[in-house]
């Protein structure tokens, strides 16, 4: 029971991230790799913040500054230099190993110590449940706030850019621009995965992001796939659907651990996961 | 309103596939101008299109509208001044999104898409009651996502789109080449009523040489890159087919 609520809390966290994922991929259909970097960049920074007596909601800012900065530095490498998407995201996540391992001065850092988003704010004795109530809470946020975001004209006008480049162009939208600004929301919201993460597990660990990016695809991916089963289209609803997605792929992952997977073989399980979600349907369609 | 002086544009210049697209070309279209632009393929039409729209830029060669020189500025600035409709119903609209989303960002095309709920009441109403008027029972569908309504119907939205906000100068290149003859008959006569309702400044590309006969008030030829007819008034209205055909030979 224990096992499998620290899996639902783990995925409301990675939920953020979900939703930077929805943004880049499901709105603008770029595939942003960028993730796997800004995710610990998040992490990183909350990390020798909190250790360093900084309140935890006074970090929030930070993290999100430094991962929107991070989206923004592969915008500018994509729309500004033509470089492919791909290949800005590797570039910029590359560089940030470095920086993540420059912030935290080593590879790990553990947080048992500090004060944090959840021992502040628990208000029940079970520390679990506490984390739960606190993190549904956080995610329901930031759903409202993204849905809110995407409803505004400027919002609209994000979406576009994903759907018809010619149509803005000739509509004023700078498509440039808005990747870049939609690249660095994405990466935002990923490093605000990291500051939940770095709390929740107390610690932040310069290797924790390897690999993240396909959690937050597969929770899209799982997400999109229920969604459409339901015939749920509205923008809402898709991105309830993230959420679900997210909480659905780490209680399989968990699932996995409780029959008695070999954990190392966690990262290999979660690619043939993401696979399976990408190539089932394509099987089933094809016979 | 628009003047083109001593446009040339070639296509991978110095290379052995060099084209030169348009050569020296000089037009000025006064306002309320509704002028018809034929040609045979390949001879410019929608490179000088693009140019005034401002999606390529000219080797040499300025732009204005209204006096202004516009020749540095991007697409996404020209269209402050300038609106499209392409050929392609789906280069036009976006299809994911609602048909009144999509008002919505046309609506807007010549203001900043701000961080704020534009999309209320009074906004549907106002766009329900255009779609209405033309006259195609369009307006109950309007919180359908573009992408389900035929290509027909998407071209005479953003027909509809494409003079929302201010428009100055209205570019169509092949609105209806997509289109079956019915849809196309339709998408005609609405350009035609909204261009004439709101006194727009307006280039049509086309091959339809009936279109020449039945709408407009001036009419040009294009051939490798350059205007070689250019006709106008009473000139223009005395055209029939036959000489249109001859213009061909
Ligand atoms: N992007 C491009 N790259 C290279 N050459 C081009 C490009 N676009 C157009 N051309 C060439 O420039 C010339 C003019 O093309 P344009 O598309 O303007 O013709 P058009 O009059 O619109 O023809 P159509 O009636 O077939 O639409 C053609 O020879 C064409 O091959
Ligand atoms: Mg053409």
């Amino acid at each position: 029971m224990i096992f499998y609520t620290s899996a639902i809390v783990l995925g409301l966290c990675l939920t953020a991230m979900g939703l930077g994922i929805f943004i880049t991929m499901r709105i603008f259909k770029i595939p942003d790799i960028t993730t796997d970097g800004s995710y610990t960049l998040g992490a990183s920074v909350t990390a020798i913040l909190l250790t360093t007596g900084w309140s935890w909601w006074a970090i929030i800012p930070l993290t999100l500054l430094a991962g929107a900065l991070a989206g923004s530095i592969t915008g500018w490498i994509h729309t500004r230099l033509g470089v492919d998407a791909l290949l800005a995201g590797i570039l910029v996540m590359t560089g940030l190993y470095s920086v993540n391992l420059t912030i935290l001065g080593r590879s790990n850092v553990p947080l048992n110590e500090t004060d944090n988003l959840f021992s502040s704010l628990k208000f029940i004795e079970n520390p679990l449940f506490s984390q739960l109530i606190i993190v549904m809470g956080v995610c329901l946020l930031l759903i409202f706030l993204v849905y809110g975001l995407l409803r505004t004209d400027f919002g609209i006008a994000m979406r576009a850019t994903g759907d018809s480049e010619t149509m803005t162009e000739s509509l004023g939208i700078n498509n440039p621009k808005m990747k870049t600004i939609g690249l660095s929301i994405a990466n935002a919201l990923t490093a605000f995965s990291g500051f939940l993460l770095a709390q929740f597990q107390l610690f932040a660990d310069i290797n924790m992001g390897i690999g993240i990016v396909l959690t937050g695809l597969g929770s899209v991916l799982i997400g999109s796939t229920l969604g459409n089963l339901f015939q749920h289209h509205s923008i809402f609803l898709q991105l309830i659907w993230v959420a679900i997605g997210a909480v659905a792929f780490q209680v399989l992952l968990a699932t996995a651990i409780s029959i008695g997977i070999n954990p190392n073989l966690l990262k290999l399980i979660t690619a043939v996961f993401v696979l399976g979600i990408v190539g089932i349907p394509k099987l089933i369609s094809k016979t | 309103m628009l003047k083109l002086s001593n446009i040339n544009k070639t296509y991978h210049p110095g290379t052995p596939y060099a084209v030169p697209a348009l050569q020296q070309l000089n037009l000025e279209l006064p306002k309320g101008t509704f002028c018809i632009i034929i040609g045979g393929n390949g001879s410019g039409k929608s490179t000088l299109l693009n140019i005034i729209a401002g999606t390529i830029f000219p080797d040499h060669g300025d732009i204005y509208i209204n006096q202004q020189k516009i020749t540095s500025l991007k697409a996404y600035e020209r269209s402050q001044f300038v609106a499209r409709v392409f050929q392609n119903p789906h280069a036009g609209t976006a299809p994911n999104l609602s048909v009144l989303e999509n008002f919505r960002l046309a609506a807007l095309r010549t203001q900043k898409k701000k961080l704020r709920i534009g999309l209320g009441r009074s906004f549907e109403q106002v766009i329900k009651e255009n779609i209405a008027d033309l006259g195609l029972g369009l307006e109950n569908k309007i919180n359908q996502p573009m992408g389900t309504l035929s290509g027909g119907q998407r071209q005479a939205l953003s027909l509809l789109m494409s003079t929302l906000d201010d428009t100055q100068l209205l570019l169509l290149d092949e609105p209806t080449a997509a289109l079956d003859p019915k849809s196309s008959a339709l998408v005609m006569q609405t350009a035609n009523h909204l261009i004439e309702k709101n006194n727009l400044t307006t280039i049509w590309v086309t091959h339809h040489l009936k279109t020449v006969i039945d709408y407009g008030n001036r009419v040009i030829q294009m051939a490798q890159g350059k205007i070689i007819k250019d006709l106008e008034g009473a000139d223009k209205q005395a055209i029939n087919l036959q000489d249109l055909y001859s213009w061909f030979d």
